[in-house]
């Protein structure tokens, strides 16, 4: 019988009760093992989580290092300040409308204002409102009349606060939106809330760089309204010598722009661009690079936090890691509320090698409003407009150590303002230009190219060469010296030595040498003298890989080879003898190879910033000393004979010399190279069009060597001025002023401080 | 053959003779419910050490309602089971008319609170009632009622009406919301089926079946109770991205857990962890994090042996008891009484979504702590009950009982 076999086995109903106690016991072991995997395995982990929160920690910032220029001068630095800045509820108005509820809820009682409907409310709300509104009105009022503001500036501020909130948060919940759908699938958006964005729970500045006794006036409206208004001494960027003001002696200028009264002149911001700028927003790029927080509880005082100022461009940027600083500790022991306090560290100040005076004076001198970098008649060419800005930079070396005295150019950071979209990618005026803007060299590059030839063995101290107007001797239109033209009368310059050479420019003798360098050996000899390399003065930041700093050009290994195959490598030579063809440098690149000539081969690499290491020092060079003096016997000859390139300006009123200082030792040399179209948006229609580019112009250069008399030469300084034409007219009377710069701000004897 | 000794012609099972004995005289002293008893005090007495840790303030009052479920208890120990199998089917309807009545647009926010956006509270005055914990008892007593003397439920057909007498409350308080205890309805009917002899496999195609319209109604979930699904899935693989918003409740929970390492802390300094890392209702909810941050990994399986006590005890009362409806009243309440236990220490160690549910006998809370020791008095009445004079011997099916569907 079937049930006389049910009753042989343990009964179905007691083995599903044990079923069911197997089932419970499984699912606790599931427990338990999950148990044991967090207090066991991962306890250390939860606990030490767990404590950190018996501490509150707060973080105190910290402040940038200064900048300062050679003499101690502060040219950048954190500077405290009073401000006051406002809840985002009151510039919104929420907060009359939470005290007006606030108040309701009182004077209704907690159980009445429980049990009271939506509409009874928003009514008891409504009904307080204005009395809450006026009191926010009073506050704004009592704030326009603490600040010294007119109480409409305050109402501006207020909208602007809020229309540039709403475009934010617009911007960050749309972010919020999308990661929630992407994270909960299609249809999640019903459970979307946004989350506010750091604006809307902040505070806002609504006046800034408040005096004491704004301050002062300020303090008991903040005590009054704590949840409303801060009144803090907060930290900012400043830079002291901005709207800086100096006086250029206009009588020393050449005759057309020449006044007998003195020109005040407002540099705005001098080494602005050297300096750059600080950003308040931290990006993706400086968490990564340097997170403030590195995992395990640990982290690093120096890193990045949302809330941290960051260096964006320039010295700000290269010197980051020196200048930021760590940021400080306090932590408090919520349950005992002890306290132990890790002040912050300053960030380490950098020193520049920039006199802020000479800077200045720079920056004034290539400032177009005073008229040496605009088209100007007596420049030499009537292709473009008298009055045309040019762009134009400026610096001055020291020989013996390499240090950059000033380094200016124009158009600078502050043009963006006025120039059109279409000029401004033309003229890039972000640009630091002594560093970042090359140009063929023309005949600057002679006397390189003369110590290179001696350094060869190729021509001796008295070799004697003839110019007849052209180098091959079968095409007279081909590589022509700068004399023989039509405007010339076809002249030539004859038999000459070196020194003579150089002093006249002579086109003809530096296409010999370059021919008889051949284009390698010239290229190696000038890539000897730092050219066509990048020189890393201190603006690119170490964690990056390419130097912002430009490199130029020179033709390398490869091109060479190339021309060599089309059979071009020989004209590419005698080209390059004179500073045309595939070269181009930098000002900064010329000042410093003109310094490596003066300390006869010995290079030292250019800074903007004292006390920083070269990993590896330049290589010196092997010129002998007899090519050194034959050198810089011509660039004197240059200045200083009436037949130099840089002797003299002329125009139809007159003559005058281009170097007009006295007491001091000039030898240096103009270069008037080929220039690629000028462009610019001249009818303002945002486009650069056809008509609106002129060819044919040339750029204009000086370089010299400065010292006191004798023959220490002291300070390598180079001019460019691009699309200027004739490198002595255009360039000379700039570099005439550098020179009484130097005078006056006390570098070189016989100046008028 | 006695009269007494004839089988009785009806499905189910056979009557059987037992001895007459005085009514005292005749109960189960020996009866395996006191280990019940005896792992709920237990349980109660490790619930006030660890309120006691954080809030030592609610003791008194964890005390004085501990007294008042001692009493109900006491109260539903003597009722016949006749009495009690008539009093299931009034008992549901009552229930699910308050569920109802909760749901109701119109019912004023004085009778029924709203807290947090749910709707589980009527205001008596006194004290607030939660009728979704009466719901739990009514849905056991209704379907031990309705399975005593049945055998359709070997038919799958036959499942339907025990499933719906639990997923008519259940989806009642699911739309209050409360998840959590809307949660342990299925599990408690499950076990009540299983014991019940309802063939695994119709149970499987059941549980299938289930499984996909839980996951067709996970587009009506509420959004919380979504993001706390997935805030929990997140926690499970070490991603803490949740961890300060819908994340917060769990992430806090695990992490003092965790930091309560084999034997915890002092009370002192568990007290200071607790506080300090802001634990949302320690007390309540989440008092097995206290334990664990007290006591350590110890604590934890303290706890869990003392279910375990609790769980033999009630399946020992339901063994020995030769009477249908207490059979599955006995199942139905440990299944309750440890269901309830796993997914509010599953919830609290990461292995189960938030949801409102307390620890029974260890949380504070007044529903709470009266329902479950209502339970404990039903094992006892069950445990204590002198066998019937004749009884049947029930749920024993082999496969000849088996109804053709």
């Amino acid at each position: 019988m079937p049930t006389a076999t049910r009753r042989k086995a343990p009964a179905q109903y007691h083995r599903r009760l044990g079923l069911l106690a197997v089932a419970v016991a499984v699912i606790v072991i599931g427990l338990l093992v999950q148990a044991v995997r967090l207090t066991l395995v991962q306890g250390d982990r939860h606990l030490q989580v767990a404590q950190s929160r018996l501490q509150s920690t707060q973080w105190l910032p910290t402040w940038r290092g200064a900048l300062l220029d050679r003499n101690g001068r502060v040219l950048a630095q954190d500077e405290p300040r009073w401000e006051a800045a406002v809840a985002f509820d009151a510039v919104t108005g929420q907060w009359a409308e939470d005290r007006a509820a606030a108040s309701a809820r009182t004077e209704m009682g907690r159980e009445a204002w429980a049990m009271a409907s939506p509409e009874v409310r928003a009514a008891a709300i409504a009904a307080r409102r204005p009395a809450e509104d006026v009191a926010l009105a009073a506050l704004w009022t009592a704030i326009s009349r603490a600040t010294d503001q007119p109480s409409e500036a305050i109402a501006t501020q207020l909208n602007e606060i809020r229309g540039r909130v709403q475009r934010m948060s617009a911007v960050v919940w749309d972010q919020q939106r999308r990661r929630h759908e992407a994270r909960f699938g299609e249809g999640s958006l019903r459970s979307f809330k946004p989350r506010p964005i750091r604006e809307q729970v902040g505070t806002h500045v609504i006046a800034e760089d408040l005096t004491d006794t704004q301050a002062a006036r300020l303090e008991p409206i903040a005590a009054a309204h704590p949840e409303l208004l801060e009144l803090r001494y907060a930290r900012h960027r400043t830079h002291p010598w901005r709207d800086f003001e100096l006086e250029l002696d206009r009588s020393t200028w050449p005759g057309p722009l020449r006044q007998d009264a003195m020109q005040q002149v407002r540099v705005h911001d001098p080494a602005a661009s050297l300096l750059g700028t600080v950003r308040d927003d931290v990006w993706e790029e400086d968490l990564e690079r340097r997170p403030f927080e590195l995992g395990d509880g640990q982290v690093d005082r120096g890193g990045y936090r949302d809330v941290d100022v960051v260096g964006a461009s320039g010295l700000e940027r290269s010197f980051e890691d020196t200048l930021r600083g760590d940021v400080g500790l306090v932590v408090r022991d919520r349950d005992a509320g002890e306290t132990q306090r890790d002040p912050p560290v300053g960030g380490g100040d950098v020193v520049l090698t920039i006199d802020v005076l000479l800077q200045a004076r720079l920056e004034a001198v290539l400032d177009p409003a005073v008229g040496l970098t605009v088209s100007q008649p007596w420049h030499g060419g009537d292709l473009l407009s008298a009055g045309t800005e040019l762009p134009a930079s400026a610096v001055v070396l020291e020989v013996a150590t390499g240090e950059i005295l000033a380094m200016a150019g124009t158009p600078g950071p502050g043009a963006l303002a006025r120039l059109s979209d279409a000029d401004a990618a033309a003229l890039q005026p972000w640009l630091i230009r002594a560093a970042q803007v090359s140009a063929p060299p023309g005949s600057i590059v002679k006397p390189l190219v003369l110590a290179a030839a001696m350094g060869a063995g190729i021509i001796e101290a008295d070799t004697v060469l003839t110019c007849r107007g052209h180098h091959f001797e079968d095409h007279p239109g081909m590589a022509r010296c700068w004399v023989y033209r039509p405007r010339y009368g076809m002249a030539t310059h004859g038999s000459l030595g070196a020194v003579e050479a150089l002093a006249r420019s002579c086109n003809c003798w530096f296409y010999e040498l370059g021919e008889r360098l051949g284009l390698e050996a010239l290229s190696e000899w000038l890539a000897s003298f730092g050219l066509g390399a990048p020189l890393d003065i201190g603006l690119t930041p170490p964690w990056e890989d390419a130097l912002v700093e430009v490199a130029g050009a020179r033709p390398d290994r490869e091109i060479i080879e190339a021309l060599r195959r089309r059979g071009e490598d020989t004209f590419e030579a005698v080209m390059l003898g004179i500073g045309q063809g595939r070269t181009a440098w930098t000002p900064l690149h010329a000042a410093d190879a003109y310094a490596t000539l003066a300390r006869a081969g010995k290079r030292i690499a250019p800074t903007l910033v004292r006390g920083r290491k070269h990993t590896s020092p330049p290589p010196a060079i092997p010129i002998p000393r007899e090519a050194v003096n034959v050198a810089i016997a011509g660039l004197r000859d240059v200045v200083e004979q009436p037949y130099g390139t840089g002797h003299h300006l002329t125009w139809p009123e007159g003559r005058e010399p281009v170097f007009r200082t006295e007491g001091v030792a000039i030898a240096a040399k103009t270069g008037t190279a080929q220039a690629p179209p000028w462009r610019r948006d001249v009818d303002g229609d945002g486009v650069i069009a056809e008509g609106e580019s002129v060819s044919g112009l040339e750029h204009a250069w000086v370089v010299a060597l400065l010292g006191d008399q004798g023959d220490v030469w002291k300070y390598a300084i180079a001019v460019l001025v691009e699309y200027g034409g004739s490198g002595g007219r255009a360039a000379g009377p700039i570099a005439d002023q550098v020179v009484r710069a130097l005078q006056d701000t006390g570098y070189l004897a016989g100046g008028s401080p | 053959m006695s009269p007494a000794s004839l089988p009785l012609m009806r499905p189910g099972g056979r009557l059987r003779p037992a001895p007459r004995r005085g009514r005292l005289s005749r109960a189960n002293w020996a009866s395996p419910a006191w280990l019940c008893v005896l792992a709920a005090l237990g349980l109660t007495a490790l619930g006030l050490a660890a309120i006691g840790t954080t809030r030592p303030d609610l003791v008194p009052k964890q005390a004085v309602l501990l007294a008042v479920g001692l009493v109900a208890a006491g109260l539903v120990i003597w009722p016949s089971h006749r009495l009690l199998q008539w009093v299931s089917w009034p008992l549901l309807g009552i229930v699910l008319l308050l569920l109802i009545f909760l749901l109701l647009p119109g019912v004023p926010e004085s009778v029924v609170r709203p807290r947090n956006g749910a709707r589980r509270w009527i205001n008596l005055i006194v004290t607030d009632f939660q009728p979704s914990e009466l719901a739990k008892v009514a849905v056991v007593l209704s379907i031990a009622s309705w399975l005593r003397f049945r055998r359709n439920h070997r038919r799958l057909m036959g499942l339907l009406p025990p499933l719906a007498i639990a997923l008519v409350p259940m989806g009642l308080v699911l739309l209050e919301p409360d998840l959590g205890t809307a949660l342990l309805f299925l599990p408690t009917s499950l076990a009540m089926l299983i014991a019940a002899g309802a063939r695994l496999r119709d149970l499987c195609i059941i549980g299938l079946i289930g499984l996909v319209a839980a996951g067709a109604m996970v587009p009506m979930l509420r959004p919380h109770q979504r993001d706390r699904i997935l805030a929990m899935w997140a926690q499970v693989q070490g991603d803490t991205s949740y961890a300060n918003d819908i994340g917060y409740q769990g992430e806090r929970a695990t992490t003092l857990v965790g930091a309560g390492g084999l034997t915890g802390h002092g009370k002192e300094q568990a007290g200071r962890l607790i506080h300090w890392n802001h634990l949302p209702e320690e007390h309540n909810d989440m008092v097995f994090a206290v334990i664990v941050a007290r006591w350590g990994l110890a604590g934890a399986v303290v706890t869990w042996a003392l279910f375990g006590l609790l769980c033999a005890g009630g399946l020992l009362v339901a063994a020995q008891c030769r009477e249908a409806f207490g059979r599955l009243v006995a199942v139905g309440a440990t299944a309750l009484l440890v269901s309830q236990m796993v997914v509010n220490t599953g919830m609290t160690i990461g292995v189960m979504p938030i949801t409102g549910m307390t620890l029974p006998f260890v949380s504070a809370g007044g529903s709470s702590l009266v329902a479950v020791w209502l339970l404990i008095g039903l094992l006892l009445n069950i445990g204590l009950r002198p066998p019937s004079r004749l009884w049947r011997e029930s749920f024993e099916f082999g496969p000849e009982d088996d109804l053709h569907d």
